[in-house]
């Protein structure tokens, strides 16, 4: 008798991409090649804000092995795409990573030479604008001249929820902080690769390459070219990571590289060094966050009000969706009377802001859970104590008019809190280092504990249409393929898509097998991106195969004269026919089944599953609705030790805990959330990018210091799962949540640890030695 | 132009000749940690052929212990300075800054030669080998020299002929006394991360009192240096009459007096004090206790 359990699902199978990745075989962006292949290298501005007069290329022709050269005006299509990202500029470039021209030749070595060559003859330097407040301030020159005041197009989002100036106006206790967090890169270790070519027997320009969203390069690609969509194809390659980055800076080389290979009907290849993609890749955008609380005595919060900026750089394509969500997000998981938030996005003449794990929660979660932590101080109460307070309940409201109701949204915020408080002994560590530190001297090494909590919207929510899609397909032999538009990318998507499908047949996970998402085979599923792929992903591969299971029913149960009511089970590899008296009536190999259905019946065994949660009412004006279909829910503990003296801080131990529904394969949440914790590390304690006079000086990974193994604690993770009913099984994402409560629960250790507060990120040696940065 | 020509040589004396015929396009290779990196950064543009110098770790890649004096091929990568069992004895402070060099792989492919030659200002190894009194031996075709550590830093940009020269030995008088010494670093992460600032202590104590002293800082200056004032406030005193402030103070100073005020300074003036403090208590009470 099959049981009702899950079987695969909940498993910690191994990954599908495993083997390959760790014996080296994997095939990356670089690794591929074409016969007959041109290499590209793109041209540079020498300057970050400046008139292009002209382009002399007569000496990059002269180098050997040059083929074809374009500039501006070859782009047969529409040269800006979204976000006013131009492909090559002509006339006007606005930060350091515009590029005038892109050079397809024999080698990259002789690319290159041309690409130096190559004389741009610039004419007015116009005044670069590298911070929110220059490019705010009244006179400010316009980077691009139909923007208002250099704000971001569409970017400015709002949540008003009651009257919270006026609350605050009144209230007994108010608090004032303002927070400022850096840019960063995504830090992948494989750099950006593409491989582009015209296929005259399909009049079909395929684009190979290291692209996280392939719907968004084919969509960009077929403006640039002015080609229909369905004579774009783009195949993705293995990623060696990605984070959100592999999307405007693909953009660029897919587009450059694709006039090229139409013009010169060759193919081309493009891969950037590390220098080009820590200037002309997305990086995390700097949020700017002014918070202001009114508090009752008893430290009950009644109004948070804050205002938040997003520096977006010289073009953004992104802002819009982060500030969409960061709107959501900003005045946390509290149950607040009265909230309004307004952000916005500015231009400004430096490297641009885009996708980067997390997608605005890590810079708003670190300005408002630094802001509680001083709410809670300045009414006396501990961080504890004031969480627990405050935090919504079940069947809370949100700011956004969303009640919390536990069939979708758990809200046990409460409990995780009391899950890694205990378990790390918080209050009575919190309280022994608040002593501490004022018996030792002031270049002492001293101990902290902080901690955070968050929320996390679900997927897209009111960002855009929450589509997916998968293709599952059943051979003669029993096996099965799943695809998808979702794309793997190293966080095991393609592993918890076999999982589901392998539960959903009842067969071994190895009878399943993924293919790497090819436009012309899948539907367009949107982009990879805000943890979406299990819920939209998985529920699309239910959907497929939820439809296979009918059809395998429908041949076989009249097949065997079965009586009304009966049902076909999948299990063990099987199929059981059970009459409505549940009585087994025959039982054949899942193999067999698919055998009959294929070869004796002729029904197709491949079936499209689509996931769409219909369009979202929200109301953009005031951010009321229904945000998110759910949300995620989150609190980490930071043990630190700060060394006073020299500004170094260790990590001693990092524990979360973490309500995320169902997790469809433990192990490789896990893997998420270490990854995302460790990248949160790098974001709260060292990374940052220098191009504060319009240059990037961060050039490469000696300035650009992410963690490294020594680095990293030991990392708990508390998984509680919960039956809400909004991915398949319950699961509802894991890939950022790791990552955004980590830099305030750092910030709040440090604070514990030397009773002061760093309101900037990272919390590097000079902030932590002098307070500010150098 | 680009670098045509990667060369192997069979002898030390194959190695001056070659070099003595290329003079400014030939580029020295030992592990290549800093090379490869400034090669690809187009630090080298004049460079035509490399020299690959790994052929002759026989001869100059060993560690030797003769009578009181220890050679240290230039050859010998920063994995066996950490280990080797004489270093770690005599002369831990080399083998803590060793073991602070980069990381695993850096270390086992990097060179204490290599360290020496490109003397970044923040060169960990350059800091203890400074206060170890280490001489340097440069050979070139028909001679060789030997330069005390401290004026090879002193002679600045004409300190070493690179079109000429090569390093072919490091040698360390060894201890015969109650020595002690630390090295302490400071970066921002906990492995393969530049100096932000380091420093080394070294002082040996006879009756109680200070009878040498030796105080370095890297980083802090355009390459690494020996506070002169701060060892001569030590020298001579009791261990209780050391104020390890003050030895901190006057590195701060002398950093001061050699680059005028930096930027940068607002951070590491207080910070070399603080680890100066650190060093000399440690360094002093351990002696004291001794
Ligand atoms: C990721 C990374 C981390 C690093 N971390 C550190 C660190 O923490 N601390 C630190 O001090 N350094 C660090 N370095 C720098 C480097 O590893 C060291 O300086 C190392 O000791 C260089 O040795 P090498 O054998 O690799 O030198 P090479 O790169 O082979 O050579 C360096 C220079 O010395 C010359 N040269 C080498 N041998 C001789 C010789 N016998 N005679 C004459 N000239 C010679 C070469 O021509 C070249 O100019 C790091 C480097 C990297 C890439």
């Amino acid at each position: 008798m099959p049981d009702e359990d899950h079987v695969t699902v909940g498993k910690a199978i191994n990954r599908k991409d495993g083997i390959a990745k760790v014996t080296g075989a994997t095939v990356f962006g670089n690794d591929q090649n074409a016969y007959r292949q041109l290499h590209m290298k793109s041209v540079y501005t020498h300057y970050p804000h400046v008139e292009i007069e002209s382009i002399d290329l007569s000496e990059a022709w002269k180098v050997p092995g040059v083929v074809d050269i374009i500039v501006a005006r070859d782009i047969p299509g529409n040269p800006i795409l979204f976000g006013r990202f131009p492909v090559l500029v002509s006339d006007r470039a606005r930060y350091i990573g515009d590029a005038v021209a892109a050079i397809a030749s024999e080698s990259a070595e002789s690319a290159e030479m041309a690409a130096a060559a190559v004389c741009i003859r610039y004419g007015k330097q116009f005044d670069v604008l590298t911070t929110v407040d220059q490019a705010l301030a009244p006179d400010a020159p316009m980077i691009h001249h139909d923007t208002q005041g250099n704000r971001i197009d569409y970017a400015s989002h709002h949540l008003h929820d009651g009257n919270a100036e006026a609350v605050i106006r009144e209230a007994p206790k108010v608090i004032r902080h303002s927070y400022a967090t850096q840019f960063v890169d995504n830090g992948y270790i494989e750099p950006e690769a593409v491989i582009t070519e015209f296929d005259p027997n399909t009049d079909t320009v395929v684009i190979r390459g290291t692209i996280q969203n392939p719907y968004n390069i084919r969509e960009a690609l077929a403006k640039v070219l002015d080609r229909p969509l369905n004579q774009v194809r783009v195949i993705q390659s293995g990623i060696g990571g990605s984070f959100g980055g592999k999307d405007e800076s693909m953009m660029f080389i897919a587009s450059r590289a694709a006039v090229l290979s139409l013009r010169t009907g060759r193919p081309v290849k493009a891969v950037l060094t590390r220098e080009e993609s820590f200037m002309a890749s997305a990086k995390r955008h700097p949020i700017t966050s002014n918070y202001e609380a009114g508090l009752d005595e008893n430290g009950r919060l009644l109004a948070i009000k804050s205002l938040h900026h997003m520096q977006g750089g010289a073009y953004n394509k992104q802002a819009m969706f982060a500030n969409w969500r960061g709107s959501i997000h900003a005045a946390g998981p509290y149950a607040i009377p009265h909230v309004c938030t307004d952000i916005h996005g500015v231009h400004t003449n430096t490297i641009f802001g885009g996708a980067y794990r997390g997608f605005s929660a890590p810079q708003v979660v670190f300005g408002i859970e630094s802001f509680i932590d001083e709410c809670a101080e300045a009414v006396g109460m501990d961080p504890v104590r004031f969480r627990l307070l405050n935090c919504v309940k079940p069947y809370d409201r949100l700011p956004t008019g969303q009640v919390l109701d536990p069939a979708f949204m758990p809200a046990n915020v409460a409990d995780l809190i009391e899950l890694v408080c205990s378990k790390t002994d918080f209050e009575k560590k919190w309280e022994r280092n608040r002593i501490a530190r004022t018996e030792v001297g002031s270049t002492s090494v001293v101990a902290g504990i902080g901690l955070s909590i968050t929320f996390r919207g679900v997927g897209l929510g009111g960002e855009g249409i929450d589509t997916g899609s998968a293709t599952v397909t059943i051979d003669a032999d029993g096996k099965v393929r799943v695809q998808s538009g979702f794309t793997e990318m190293g966080q095991g998507l393609s592993t918890t898509l076999c999982q589901i499908a392998a539960e959903e047949f009842g067969i071994d996970s190895t009878w399943v097998t993924w293919s790497q998402n090819d436009t012309a085979e899948n539907m367009d599923a949107g982009p990879t991106v805000a943890s979406r792929g299990i819920v939209s992903g998985g529920n699309a591969v239910k959907d497929a195969c939820g439809k296979l299971r009918k059809r395998i029913e429908e041949v076989l149960l009249p097949k065997w004269m079965a009586p009304e009511g009966s049902t076909l089970h999948f299990s063990d590899s099987a199929v059981y026919a059970m009459t409505p008296d549940k009585e087994l009536l025959n039982r054949i190999g899942f193999a067999e089944a698919a055998r009959i259905c294929l070869k004796g019946e002729g029904i197709s065994l491949r079936s499209l599953g689509w996931h769409s949660p219909g369009p979202q009412y929200f109301d953009h004006e005031s951010g009321q609705g229904p945000a998110y279909p759910s949300y995620l829910f989150g609190a980490t503990v930071a043990e630190v030790e700060v060394d006073q003296g020299t500004g170094v801080i260790v990590v001693k131990r990092i524990t979360s805990a973490i309500e995320l529904g169902k997790a469809i394969n433990p192990q490789i949440v896990r893997g998420q959330f270490i990854g995302g914790a460790i990248q949160g590390m790098g974001y709260a304690l060292m990374e940052e990018m220098d191009c504060s006079d319009g240059y990037l000086h961060t050039r490469n990974f000696d300035d650009f210091l992410m963690p490294g193994a020594m680095d990293i604690p030991p990392i708990d993770i508390i998984i509680s799962e919960t039956d809400v009913h909004v991915g398949p099984y319950g699961a509802k994402g894991i890939g950022e949540l790791g990552i955004e409560m980590i830099a305030p629960a750092i910030a709040n250790a440090h604070a514990n640890a030397t009773g002061k507060r760093i309101r900037e990120l990272p919390l590097n040696l000079e902030r932590v030695v002098l307070g500010h940065a150098l | 132009m680009a670098i045509q020509r990667f060369m192997q040589v069979g002898s030390l004396d194959d190695a001056l000749q070659e070099l003595s015929v290329h003079k400014e396009q030939a580029l020295l290779i030992a592990g290549g940690t800093d090379v490869m990196p400034a090669l690809r950064s187009g630090l080298y543009a004049q460079k035509q052929m490399v020299i690959d110098l790994s052929p002759l770790a026989g001869k100059l890649g060993n560690i030797r212990h003769e009578e009181d004096m220890l050679h240290i091929g230039p050859l010998v990568t920063h994995s066996r300075i950490m280990e080797d069992p004489v270093i770690r004895e005599f002369l831990p402070i080399l083998a803590q800054a060793s073991a602070h060099v980069g990381s695993p792989q850096i270390r086992n492919r990097g060179t204490i030669g290599g360290n020496i030659i490109t003397l970044a200002a923040c060169a960990d190894t350059v800091v203890p080998l400074l206060a170890l009194d280490a001489q340097l031996v440069f050979a070139r075709v028909g001679g060789v020299r030997c330069v005390p550590m401290a004026s090879y830093l002193d002679e600045g940009e004409t300190r070493f002929d690179a079109s000429n020269e090569i390093l072919t030995d490091i040698m360390i008088p060894l201890p015969n006394s109650n020595r002690q010494g630390m090295f302490l670093k400071i970066a921002r992460r906990q492995a393969a991360a530049k100096s932000r600032m380091s420093v080394a202590v070294l002082t040996t104590i006879a009756g109680h009192r200070i009878t040498d002293a030796r105080v370095v800082v890297g980083a802090l200056m355009p390459w690494p240096r020996r506070v002169g004032e701060a060892e001569r406030y030590m020298m001579g005193k009791a261990i209780g009459e050391v104020d390890p402030m003050k030895v901190g103070a006057l590195a701060a100073e002398l950093a001061i007096t050699v680059t005028g005020q930096r930027r940068s300074f607002a951070y590491k003036i207080p910070v070399v004090q603080e680890l100066m403090r650190r060093a000399v208590t440690r360094v002093l009470g351990t002696q004291g206790e001794a």
